[in-house]
This record gives C-alpha cells, structure tokens and sequence, in this order.
C-alpha cells in the first residue's frame, strides 16, 4: 500500500492508497502544530494506522508533500522510524507529469505542484485547479499540459479570522449557506459576503484566465473549504477532496 | 462650519465642511489606548496644518462602529469646541429606510454612505466601502436599505495570508498584470487583485438581479482607487462618500432638533 501525507498550514493529511488505484482507501487530517516533535507525530500517525487496522509493514511507498519547513522535518523523522520504505520528499525539482511556462518553478509549493499532478491525471488538460484552504490558489495547466500560472489569495477562514479580529462589532460565524444575498443582520451579511464573494472569486479568476488564453478548462476544486463555495459559483466546477493526495500517488510512479 | 468623524476599525477620518464645500479629510490611526487629550491634539494638528481656526466649528457629528472610541472621541470634541456630538444610528434620522432583523445593529457607517449616495447619485444604488472590511450595500428605488453583505477587506485578508502561511512573504499591492502570475509577488498581486476584483462583481451581478432597476454604483474607501478599475461593472470612485453624507445628516439632525424646539416652546415643557 502506498502512504501520502501532505503538510499543509492548517492540517497535515494523510492518506493510504492501493498500488494500482489513485482513490485513498482512507483520508485523515490532523492540525499542524509547529511545536510537536517527531516523538508525537509518531504517536499521531500510528494511532491513525490503529484506527484504520493498518500496519507499517504492509506500505511499500511513501510521499511527503510540505509548505511548512519547520514541521517537515519532524513529520519526516516520523515517517522514516515507523517506515521501512523510502520517504519521497516532494520539490520542484522532481519528475513531474507535465511541463512549466515559467522560467523558474522552484518558488511554487509543493501542494501546487501535487494537485496539478492530480489534476492531469484524473481530468487531463486544460485545467484549472482551486486549492481552498489556509490560502486560496488557483493554478492552471494549459493545452499542452504545462503549468501556465498560479495566483495566490487569502484563504476564506484566513481572511474570515482576521475580519473578525480586526473589527470591534463583527462576530465569528459559521459558514452556513446564506439565506439570500442581502443580509438583514450581521451574520447573514458576512455570510453573504463571503460564500458569494468567494464563489465570484473563483468565477472571476476563471472568466479573466480563459479572456486572456483564449482556453476553455475543466475546473476542479480541492481544500476543506471548497464544498462550502463551489456549490455558489457560476461555471461547472469538480469537487475532488483527495485530489493533492492523488497527484502525489502519481508521482510516487515516476520518481 | 462642521466637523465631521467617521471613527472605523484601522482609522479615524475627520472632515472639516463649510456649507458645500470640503475644507480637508485626514485620517489618523485608529488607537483604543488612546485618551480624550490625546486625541484633541490630533483633531487641533489637522486644523493648524490646513490652517483654519476652530473657533469657526459650530457643529460636529461622530459615525463610530467601535464602540470603546465614541466616549473617549466625543469628550476630545467637547474639550476642544466646547460642543456635543450628534451620534449617528439608524434611528437617529429618516432620510433613509431600513429593513434590517435589528436596526441598531447596523453600522453607522453604511447609514451615513446610503444617505449620502441615494442624495447624490439618486435610487436604487449599491455601495461599497472598502476598508477593514468591505461593505456592499443596497438602496432600493423607495431608499430603503434592504440589505447588505461584509467581507474582509482586501489589505486584511493580505495581511492574513503572509501572517497565516509560513512561505509567503508580504508584498505591496500596487497593480495586477495577469491573474495567473508566474512569480510568487505576481501570484500575489493576481490574487489579491482579481481576487478581490472577482469577489464584488460576483456579489454585485447577484444583488442587480434582487433590484427592478439598474443601480447606480458608488465606491469609496482608500483602496477603492487601486481595485475598482478591475471590477467589470461600471462603478463610479466617490473619495468624499462618506464626509458628505456626515454634512447632510449633521443638517437633517440639527433642522430636526430645531423643529422639536419650536414645537415643544409653546407648551412650556422646556427650561
């Protein structure tokens, strides 16, 4: 069986995965927590391995994908004392599926570079790809497969905190799906704002993006968040949540 | 000539009108540390350096949404003219409706912008005040304020991206060349930009579809400049929104005050 886990901002993820199948027999997440030492993520990730009835011995492959150096190390250390495969740390510089139009790709997290492998391996090309979570990132491949541009926003609960932080009569709320557009009190206002703004959000970037290159994509979203907005948005959008995990899956076969 | 304040979460914006006309608007930081002293120096700074005398102030109206400022503020304005504030609510007036599950829950501060766009740009009308957090809200053809919707504005998500994500850096957010960049400032600058820019347009194409009529649109707010020219509807910049809308309550609340005088003289029930 094949191990993913993804370090993200908010959560690391973790999912297991037949040889021959991209879909994860299972997906956990856990939140990131910069203090833990690889003594405790060991603890975390075998008491998931316990839940799931899963043993060590039966992973034949490991990939690790990370956009938080100072967890890495320790979740890696982890990883390599319960494992008796390889752990496949996941850079720009690996073999990746597809190609890149910029002159230099190193800058481009690691989570990028996974859903984008997902991407082309479960829906093909051109696509566009929204990760909604502690970031909003959208990222496309074009019509010949390579990696055309990524833009970075705020992520919905990012932003959403720091709204509430920063203002003195506004309060923390669910994201619920607002009743209608025009909010009749606090709560429903916000929600209105920011299911409707996100959903234009990413409509918005998608109608710019297909202007400019005169492209036509398959859009998929990914990220804790994105069952709560693409529901709202205009254009047809794939719900995937394993989709990062998936892509590692993919490169775990050509590295 | 009046002063008027709109006392928001990240500053405290003070205009000085005479009749029509808009003597200055500045901005100081807004600071809950801060006491009534301190803030008369910074209203006194802004009239030495655009060197008017403030004993020409016969008048001053307060737009707060920060609660723990609005004594502290109006004792600096008491301290220094010798007056007290009118305080914006949405009872306070009826230049405007609102339909709201409770009134007084709505901030000041999108009274004060409707009444100032349905009296300068006419009904129905959509405002959007861009500052903590941005503000949309709509005036139906019988100026009522039927609704609104908050979002994080766009300096503050920023500001919660490169705080909350440990490989991203904070950038300056100044103009956006495509949406999708190949470097991460223009991945940056896409973001926040077509981002932001995408997030109105699609909360405005849905609130259109709520209205009967076309409405007139109006931005204000510092970042108004910088964003709106990527919005895809037809938004008109009003930098002085907000100071207006101030001067004409101040002279709905003064006329009423007078008419509650001369109606209440006769029966002899004032001292």
């Amino acid at each position: 069986m094949i191990l993913t886990v993804d370090i993200g901002n908010s959560n690391i993820c973790f999912a297991i995965h037949a040889e021959d199948t991209p879909e994860p027999v299972f997906f956990e997440r856990i939140h990131t927590n910069h203090n833990k030492t690889a003594l405790e993520y060991m603890v975390d990730i075998r008491t998931i391995f316990e839940l799931h009835h899963v043993s060590f011995s039966t992973i034949s492959d490991c990939a690790l994908s990370s956009v938080v150096p100072v967890v890495t190390t320790g979740v890696e250390e982890a990883l390599t004392k319960l494992l008796s495969c390889r752990v496949f740390r996941v850079t720009p510089f690996v073999h990746l599926p597809y190609g890149a139009n910029a002159d230099d790709i190193s800058p481009v997290g690691s989570d990028i570079l996974c859903d984008n492998a997902g991407t082309i391996l479960q829906y093909g090309y051109p696509a566009m790809t929204f990760d909604l979570g502690t970031a909003t990132v959208a990222s496309s491949l074009d019509d010949r497969g390579n990696l055309d541009g990524v833009l970075i926003t705020a992520g919905v609960r990012t932003s959403l905190n720091s709204l509430v932080a920063k203002t003195s009569a506004l309060p923390q709320i669910t994201l619920d799906p607002p009743q209608s557009v025009l909010g009749e009190n606090t709560a429903e206002a916000m929600r209105s704002g920011i299911i409707y703004g996100t959903a234009g959000l990413i409509d918005g970037i998608i109608d710019r993006t297909e202007q400019e290159t005169g492209l036509r994509y398959t859009v998929v979203a990914t990220g804790g968040l994105s069952r709560f907005i693409a529901p709202y948005c205009r254009h047809e959008i794939i719900l995937d949540p394993t989709l990062l995990m998936k892509g590692m899956w993919s490169l775990l076969r050509i590295n | 000539m009046i002063l008027t304040v709109n006392i928001a979460n990240s500053h405290i914006s003070l205009g000085c009108v005479e009749g029509e006309e808009v003597l200055f608007l500045e901005r100081i930081f807004s600071n809950p540390q801060k006491t009534d002293l301190e803030y008369s120096v910074d209203i006194l700074n802004a009239f030495r350096l655009h060197e008017i005398d403030r004993d020409k102030v016969d008048g001053c109206i307060i737009s707060c949404v920060v609660p723990q400022l609005l004594s502290v503020f109006s004792d600096a304005v008491l301290r220094l003219f010798s007056l007290k504030p009118c305080i914006v609510n949405a009872a306070s007036q009826n230049l405007i409706r609102v339909r709201a599950q409770n009134p007084s829950e709505v901030g000041s501060n999108l009274i004060v912008t409707a009444v100032s766009a349905a009296a300068r740009y006419g009904t129905p009308a959509i405002v959007i005040d861009m500052s903590t957090a941005t503000t949309i809200t709509v005036i139906d053809e019988s100026r009522t304020l039927i609704g609104a919707a908050i979002l994080p504005g766009m300096q503050t998500s920023m500001d919660a991206l490169t705080g909350g994500a440990a490989q991203l850096t904070q950038t300056n957010i100044v103009k956006a060349v495509t949406p999708l960049g190949r470097t991460t400032e223009q991945s940056l600058n896409g973001g926040a930009i077509y981002g932001n820019a995408g997030m109105i347009d699609g909360i405005l194409d849905r609130m259109e579809k709520e209205l009967q009529s076309r409405p007139v649109i109006v931005a204000t707010g510092r970042i108004s400049r910088i964003l709106i020219p990527y919005c895809r509807h037809e938004i008109t910049i009003d930098e002085e929104l907000t100071v207006r809308g101030l001067a004409i309550l101040y002279g709905e609340m003064e006329k009423a005050k007078h008419s509650e005088n001369a109606a209440e003289d006769p029966e002899g029930r004032r001292v």
